[in-house]
């Protein structure tokens, strides 16, 4: 073989490299991906307000609910899954391997393990809204299917309530996205607070902790329970009404969504922060009179809630802050 | 005055030969155009992979993963194939475009693989991957800059993410790791360097010799200005960050320090004696601030910058680079900015502080472009 022959061969060779390399790992991933048991377990998400990140879920296996077993990162037991008494395709899980186990999972740091931490299923972002509001409904439950080979687990397909996601997407869009109807334009509101608690963070820097007083509103509810979203209008006199919303036509000003997150309403509480003059004003009106404080929220398309601003005595803070200094 | 029209009149004038003129034409000509074009074809790239990306990213449920991995495939395979025919046809732009389009869909690929099979894989591994079944095909094909800047951003990147998992996998005590990593991480600049002196390198591959020297130089300017903001560290720094082996960082420095400019002492070429000294004094910048029992003063901080500045002044003239005075100077005054900001810190956060801050920023800036200009003059024979 000449040289020039031989390197017209290096050359092909490295120029292949890649594609065989990566179609190797596309044609045994998808092997182990079809091979081995199938089984179906709840998942979980382990941080309400990361549950949705960018276009995947963050989620963990909700191991504990098929036996006696935690998933911590410092596990090293392998886990064994059997079939259950009553069939299916959920397991019985222990870390007990002297049993004849149907499949068994390595420990490790690896998503192939059965103990990690932090996995994420990758979703497509059209739908990733309507997803994130299916994640957000307590009355969903999702589940995923993975195999077992090699000790090694492999994830399939999401499930929602039974269903596979990926053959429902636009069934969950309708449900989440489609049927709240027209969007409602951002909005400014100003609420009742309750049980405020001021705290200082550092010297300079000094916050108040309250809560949304829904009630004075109009609204109670039951925080354990499954919280509705809200429909906001206006009475006659100006105040604001919250009630529970309904589908259909109930003449909303503005929507907000119930949810895990800080942007949802029913989230348990605020903060409002000062640095400075500023921090020190907002204690010496808390100490004044707690009862003068409200809040300034701003809705938006999406149903979220913001604070902008606290109010005290009818004034926003700063417009406060500046007549108390000007004097 | 265009250039064309210039020379026409100083060949009227009997300057220079009609020859000259035509060859100083050609070379302008040829030197802008191919300028542009390289910035442009690299742009153009650049936009395609980020369209690809995209598209991977947004995860359309509409098609399935087998049909997303398939025409992933066709594709990769067709943009091989070009990168094949570039070489035969010996088309010099469709063999670096297409490496480029190539390279870049073998990493889409792999992130569509994770996608598709859930694999749950981080960006340090998909890019470890990358790196290890693209670089053959790369160094093979590739002779343009812009091939090789694709492929020292991704080493750069991988080895600096890939690294750290690689030493935990040794399961030794925090210091060791600690050691090691600086060790390895150490050996990045010097490696660059070293693989640019190699005179088969720069035959072979001018353009990739030329991007590992600028990268190479640009690490050891960063190391050696990075290394001044150890002064902020607290003394018992080492003790905590290495334990026992709190001596290792001034005994790797130490070495690197005395085996490059120990190696200068052997070179031949004048560039390269130079980078060599440049490399050395850098890893004394480094050792410097990893000394133990060092005072804690930090006002050092600010000395140890402006003199390293001075070190990237003074290598101007060695290694014929202009700019590093302009580089050392604006360097210099930032610094010195920084650190009366430091010394007023409550007063800047006042309106007239402010004012008063921005207004010395703008005399400063003026007094350093003169001097720039001042110093280049007297250095290289610069008009002022």
């Amino acid at each position: 073989m000449t040289q020039e022959k031989q390197m017209q061969l290096i050359r092909l060779i490295c120029l292949i490299i890649p594609i065989i390399i990566l179609g190797y790992i596309t044609l045994t991933t998808n092997h182990k991906q079809n091979s081995g048991t199938l089984w179906r377990v709840d998942i979980t998400g382990y941080d309400p307000r990361d549950l949705l990140h960018g276009r995947y879920i963050r989620y963990q296996i909700d191991w504990a609910k098929y036996g006696a077993v935690t998933a911590t990162r410092g596990s090293t037991k392998t886990l064994c899954l059997n079939k259950a008494p009553e069939g299916g395709i959920e397991p019985v899980v222990s870390l007990d391997t002297a049993d004849n186990c149907a499949s068994t999972i390595n420990a490790g740091k690896t998503a192939k393990n059965w103990n990690y931490q932090g996995r994420r299923y990758q979703i497509p972002e059209k739908y990733a809204n309507a997803l994130d509001k299916a994640f957000a409904d307590r009355k969903n439950k999702f589940s995923i299917d993975i195999r077992v080979h090699k000790n090694k687990l492999y994830v399939g397909d999401l499930h929602m309530n039974g269903k596979a996601v990926k053959y429902n997407y636009r069934n969950i869009q309708n449900q989440y996205i489609a049927s709240l109807g027209a969007k409602f334009a951002p909005q400014e509101f100003t609420l009742a607070v309750k049980n405020l608690r001021p705290y200082q963070v550092t010297d300079s820097q000094a916050c108040v902790a309250y809560e949304i007083d829904w009630a004075k509103h109009g609204l109670s509810f039951d925080m354990s329970e499954q919280t509705p979203d809200l429909c906001l209008t206006h009475s006659k006199d100006g105040r604001v009404i919250a009630a529970a919303a309904q589908n259909g036509t109930q003449n909303c000003s503005a929507r907000l969504r119930s949810g895990a997150w800080n942007s949802t309403w029913n989230y348990p509480f605020e903060t409002f922060c000062r640095n400075n003059r500023h921090g020190k004003f907002l204690l010496d009106q808390y100490k004044k009179d707690p009862t003068a404080f409200a809040a300034r929220i701003e809705t938006n398309q999406q149903e979220n809630l913001y604070v902008k601003e606290l109010i005290i005595d009818g004034t926003p803070f700063n417009d406060a802050f500046n007549i108390f200094y000007s004097k | 005055m265009g250039l064309k029209h210039k020379l026409k009149k100083w060949t009227a004038a009997e300057l220079i030969e009609a020859s000259q003129a035509s060859a100083i034409l050609k070379h302008e000509k040829q030197g802008i155009g191919t300028k542009y074009f390289r910035g442009l074809i690299g742009l153009a790239l650049l936009t395609i992979f980020g369209g690809l990306a995209m598209i991977i990213a947004s995860n359309w449920a509409e098609i399935s993963g087998a049909t997303k991995l398939i025409g992933h495939f066709i594709l990769s395979g067709a943009a091989a194939c070009t990168v094949w025919q570039g070489k035969i046809r010996n088309n010099y732009w469709l063999r670096e475009g297409a490496s480029f389009i190539f390279a870049a869909l073998n990493m889409t690929l792999i992130v569509l693989i994770g996608q598709v099979f859930q694999l749950n894989g981080t960006v340090e591994s998909a890019l470890l991957l990358w790196i290890l079944i693209t670089s053959p095909m790369l160094f093979i094909f590739g002779e343009s800059r812009m091939i090789a800047i694709l492929w020292l951003a991704g080493f750069l990147a991988t080895t600096a993410l890939n690294l750290e998992d690689l030493i935990e996998r040794f399961d030794v005590s925090y210091a060791t790791e600690n050691s090691l990593y600086l060790m390895l991480i150490s050996c990045v600049p010097a490696g660059l360097l070293f693989s640019a002196m190699t005179p088969k390198f720069k035959t072979l591959r001018p353009e990739w010799q030329h991007s590992y020297l600028i990268t190479a130089t640009t690490l050891y300017i960063l190391a050696g200005l990075a290394a001044s903001f150890g002064w902020y560290d607290d003394s018992d720094f080492l003790n905590r960050q290495f334990k026992n082996l709190y001596w290792l960082p001034t005994a790797l420095f130490t070495l690197w320090a005395v085996g490059l400019y120990g190696v200068s002492r052997i070179l031949q070429s004048a560039t390269n004696k130079a980078l060599c000294q440049f490399a050395a004094i850098a890893a004394l910048s480094a050792l410097i601030s990893f000394l133990p029992n060092r005072p804690e003063i930090d006002t050092m901080a600010t000395i140890h910058f402006v003199l390293f500045a001075g070190v990237i002044g003074y290598f101007a003239i060695p290694l014929s680079l202009h700019g590093f005075v302009t580089l050392a100077i604006l360097l210099i005054t930032m610094r010195l900015f920084a650190f009366y900001i430091e010394l007023t810190g409550p007063m800047f956060a006042m309106g007239v502080g402010m004012i008063v801050t921005g207004i010395i920023l703008l005399v400063v800036l003026r007094l350093a472009l003169k001097l720039d200009k001042k110093v280049k003059a007297k250095l290289f024979g610069e008009e002022e």
